[in-house]
């Protein structure tokens, strides 16, 4: 009996450990926010060196495949077709500078959905030489894909003026 | 000692059962598809709420550090600015304004979701004549602690172009043929 009591006493000890090892996996989920802090800030500023190389396939890389783009004075693109167009445009410039400032990411506990915004500062060199700043708000909605990468669901611009 | 043995069984039976009860409790539910019908209702109670011209019922959608990014504006973050630009937005005459939302999608974690979608605005100009603007905008949400859904960034942008230059250039070649004062203004 002795003998059987402590085999009780272990398997009791085992489970619990298992118990209190396994649940305090799924309680504390890795803290992956910084690291989709990281990644999105990085996935931005790729975007942005991809505009400026306009690159265009690259630049829809960072785009889910049903994105929305709105710009001011012009109605919502809808779908990856119509922002790869409203991109098209975009690139037709003869020199792009595009500056970001004062990001803010907010992801969500799960690391799936993510909220950027901030100040953008562009400045524009049109085909005929031409050069215009334009600067204005932005909200951008990431997505984490099944690859672990991080893409543009929404893309929201408002200008200062 | 078969006795013993059954003992056992049940015992680690029952760390089994405790096992797994209390750890799938800890798994959350996926209550994407509700966070998100919660958040679209929402945004539809609070065009609703637009309604009634009011803006404490208007900025009761916000979240206490909730941002407006408003097109022509800097960006607002306090309640009392943005309390104020609602107020100023709902004091324009003959105000008609709503909106629609096209997409609402939520996390998984149930503490974030967006949603986007269409507006149209119609206030009177200083002659009474009324103009329509309309244009789409993004929303963020975030779950708060009492389990409503409240929108923590606003921002949006009309569709219509950003108003021509008001002389033509044709104009303008005869306005400054005809007076030389004028183009000098210029």
């Amino acid at each position: 009996m002795p003998g059987n009591r402590s085999a009780a006493l272990s398997i009791v000890v085992s489970f619990a450990a298992a118990f209190i090892a396994g649940c305090a996996q799924t309680q504390a989920p890795v803290e992956t926010r910084k690291a989709d802090e990281a990644a999105i800030t990085a996935a931005g500023s790729a975007l942005a060196q991809a505009a400026i190389a306009k690159d265009l396939d690259k630049c829809m890389s960072f785009y889910v495949d049903d994105p929305v783009l709105f710009i001011p004075g012009a109605p919502a693109m809808v779908g990856k077709d119509a922002v790869r167009k409203a991109f098209q445009g975009f690139l037709g410039a003869q020199k792009l500078q595009l500056e970001t400032s004062g990001l803010i990411i907010d992801v969500a506990a799960s690391g799936d959905l993510a909220m950027e915004r901030g100040s953008y500062t562009n400045t524009i060199t049109d085909a005929k030489g031409k050069t215009t700043t334009e600067t204005g708000k932005l909200v951008l909605v990431w997505k984490k894909q099944a690859d672990g990468s991080w893409k543009i669901a929404a893309d929201t611009n408002a200008s200062d003026k | 000692m078969p006795r013993v043995r059954s003992r056992l069984s049940m015992l680690s039976v029952a760390f089994v059962a405790f096992f797994f009860a209390a750890c799938g409790k800890s798994e959350p539910p996926d209550n994407r598809a509700a966070d998100a019908a919660a958040v679209q209702k929402a945004d539809s109670d609070w065009s609703a709420a637009a309604q009634s011209h009011n803006a404490d019922s208007w900025v009761a959608f916000y979240a206490d550090d909730a941002v407006v990014l408003p097109p022509n504006a800097p960006t607002l973050t306090s309640k009392d600015a943005i309390h104020k630009a609602i107020a100023d937005l709902l004091a324009l005459p003959g105000l008609s304004v709503s909106w629609q939302t096209t997409k609402a999608e939520a996390a998984r974690s149930g503490d974030l979701a967006f949603t986007y979608g269409t507006y149209e605005l119609t206030s009177s100009d200083a002659k009474g004549i009324p103009t329509t603007d309309h244009g789409k905008y993004s929303e963020v949400w975030k779950k708060q602690a009492d389990g409503s859904w409240k929108c923590a960034v606003d921002i949006w942008s009309s569709d219509l172009p950003v108003a021509a230059p008001p002389p033509a250039p044709k104009m303008k070649h005869h306005a400054a043929k005809k007076s030389g004062r004028r183009r000098h203004a210029r």
